[in-house]
């Protein structure tokens, strides 16, 4: 993940952003890896900026369809014993960002996630 | 990079980063811890839902045996995450020593 922060001091993000956009990106990469099958080529990570913040791309290559966003919700308000592992990477990444879109071009067997992080106090664009 | 260690009677001291690639060596350490234990985490910079697995797995052990984990000294960006995962109402959350 040093990368992240390489690439966040590189864009100038402002400190705060950092946490935030480390742990969307590993959720998101780890999710990608688990669930998108066996697989030839490594997962692209796209980090550039946009009006008030940051946009990051996660690109699959020869992959099969599968819509991790639609990950269902989880109750955090359920007692130790009802809690089980698993699932919260995606929960705690709709918390923490802004925007968060999936699309799969059938014909590259190309699966690519987008999510937007903005900073503090922006408004989205 | 991740370090877990024993921090002396009934205290475990976790720094660094816990992500998915330093989590199974926290769940090694973990597994082998007893009773009622500190996890001293104020040096923790990072944690991802990996290290929240390992962490709820060592709970619901602990607790089933009459102990349980508690938790010491967290920064805001760890704090974060426990509250939007609800672990702030399944770990006792100390504040720093």
């Amino acid at each position: 993940m040093s990368f992240v922060a390489e690439a966040s001091a590189r864009l100038g993000l402002p400190p705060e952003t950092l946490p935030p956009l480390q742990l969307a990106i590993e959720e998101l990469f780890t999710n990608m890896v688990k669930y998108g099958g066996v697989r030839l080529e490594p997962v692209e990570i796209e980090i550039a900026p946009c009006p008030g913040g940051v946009e990051v791309a996660l690109t699959d290559h020869d992959v099969a369809p599968f819509d991790l966003t639609q990950a269902p919700p989880v109750d955090t308000s359920r007692p130790l014993g009802e809690r089980e592992p698993g699932g919260l990477g995606l929960h705690l990444t709709r918390h923490l960002v802004e925007y968060l879109r999936y699309d799969y071009d059938a014909q590259r067997r190309e699966a690519r996630i987008v999510f937007r992080k903005l900073h503090s106090g922006s408004v989205q664009p | 990079m991740m370090t877990i260690e024993s921090a002396g009677e009934g205290v475990v001291a976790v720094v660094g980063r816990l992500d998915a690639a330093q989590a199974p060596a926290a769940e090694a350490f973990l597994n082998s811890v007893q009773g009622t234990v500190t996890l001293d985490a104020e040096r923790l910079d990072y944690i991802s839902s990996a290290g929240l697995g390992v962490l709820l797995k060592t709970q619901k052990r602990l607790v089933s045996s009459g102990g349980k984990l508690r938790i010491r000294g967290l920064s805001k960006p760890v704090r974060d995450v426990f509250a939007y995962s609800g672990f702030d109402q399944i770990f006792e959350i100390e504040p720093a020593a």
